[in-house]
């Protein structure tokens, strides 16, 4: 074992995934993928990391097939999630 | 171009005015520009559809002779009224594309780094209030908070840049799509296709040219593309919201991973998690058991309660 996946609810929109995202982080480890399952978000993190206190990651729509990257922001994975309900290709990004 | 140029075959010559056009786009220009320079000035284009409005046309169109009489402006000039529905068809298609191809330029000049920009990036991502199609407005209405929330995780600069093409090339499908549809029925006599509803269906291309049109074709292209897409996880469990929560359990665990390694096992024990051979796989299995069984603040204070001999905390705030 060293991702644990688990699911949030679909019906969460952008800024509320992020924050969901956030706490998995702080108790878990940092995220390494994000999909959907059986109508819900999926994602996976490294139990065996560091717990993060500071640069979570970060969710961003998907443009197209690329990922709007900001300077100085590492690409963690793309994936799908659902997003106000809407499952929505999405990637998944941390400053620093 | 004079009306005795489309008397032989108007339909052949609207077919060579577009092949015309395609091939000047294909040749390029002597100087750089952002677009090809237009074969006929949209000035031009547009002066010349002024010289035949619409209730001078139709009453030529409906009217019994081919000919003019004398000073007369509401007539076909010879041509039959087949010949005549085709040539001011072109001309008002023609027309269509010189203001369509303005406003494609204005939208490509205007877009990135001004206020028109960011406005145009929350227009696309707010469709919600145009598009039809729950799955499309709950895509774009997430998709706003991206842009205009306070996330600020894209620049309104990198989402026009990146998303503009993509608006452009539906609205120019839209467009292919409406105008082929009136090539088509231009094969039809004027009885059957008549001149008003010509024009009519050239209204309807130039209403192509709307952006939340675009937006919501794009936006039903991208939801098609991503439920083929969709990449499954096996989930555990569900995990809600926390909010405050979040912090209180971070800070509990942080705390159990300074201890030693038997404290460590003895913290998993008290808490009914299981217990493993080795620090990381200890600390990772209490971390899923806590994620998996601390989700409220009841069983929180709990937790906490069964190892407070360890952390020598009883509470956290």
């Amino acid at each position: 074992m060293s991702d644990h996946t688990i699911a949030a609810e679909p019906n969460l929109d952008l800024l509320e995934l992020n924050q969901w995202v956030k706490e998995q982080e702080m108790t878990l480890g940092p995220i390494t993928a994000i999909g959907l399952d059986d109508g819900r978000t999926a994602a996976s993190f490294n139990v065996y990391g560091d717990l993060v206190t500071s640069h979570w990651a970060k969710i961003v729509l998907r443009v197209g097939d690329e990922c709007p990257l900001e300077a100085g922001w590492t690409l963690i994975c793309k994936g799908e999630a659902y997003v106000s309900g809407a499952a929505t290709p999405v990637c998944v990004m941390r400053p620093g | 171009m004079s009306i005795w140029a489309w008397r032989k075959g108007p339909v052949l010559a609207l077919r060579a005015m577009m092949l015309v056009g395609a091939l000047a786009a294909l040749t390029g220009c002597a100087a750089i520009r952002g677009a090809a320079k237009p074969v006929s000035p949209v000035d031009t284009r547009l002066a010349l559809i002024k010289t035949y409005p619409e209730d001078q046309v139709y009453r030529a169109f409906y009217k019994l002779s081919d000919a003019c009489d004398a000073g007369e402006t509401a007539c076909r000039g010879g041509l039959g009224r087949t010949d005549y529905r085709d040539m001011i068809v072109a001309l008002y298609l023609s027309a269509a594309d010189a203001r369509y191809e303005e406003f494609r330029l204005s939208l490509s000049r205007e877009a990135k780094g001004t206020a028109f920009g960011g406005n145009l990036a929350v227009l696309i991502m707010n469709g919600a209030a145009v598009v039809s199609g729950n799955e499309a407005r709950r895509a774009l209405a997430a998709g706003s908070a991206v842009v205009s929330g306070g996330q600020a995780a894209v620049s309104k600069d990198l989402f026009v840049e990146k998303t503009l093409p993509a608006v452009l090339a539906s609205m120019d499908a839209n467009r292919s799509t409406a105008r082929a549809a009136i090539i088509t029925k231009l094969r039809l006599g004027a009885d059957e296709y008549t001149l008003p509803e010509a024009i009519s269906d050239v209204r309807a291309l130039e209403g192509q040219a709307r952006l939340d049109e675009a937006v919501q074709t794009l936006t039903t292209t991208a939801a098609a593309d991503a439920a083929a897409k969709k990449k499954v996880l096996d989930a555990a469990y569900m995990v809600k919201l926390q909010g405050p929560l979040a912090a209180r359990k971070q800070a509990l665990l942080l705390d159990l991973q300074a201890l030693d390694d038997e404290k460590l096992g003895q913290a998993a024990q008290a808490l009914g998690a299981p217990t493993a051979a080795g620090r990381a796989e200890q600390t990772a299995r209490i971390r899923v058991w806590f994620n998996a069984n601390v989700q409220s603040d009841a069983a929180f204070d709990q937790a906490v309660a069964r190892v407070k001999s360890l952390t020598g905390k009883e509470a956290y705030h």
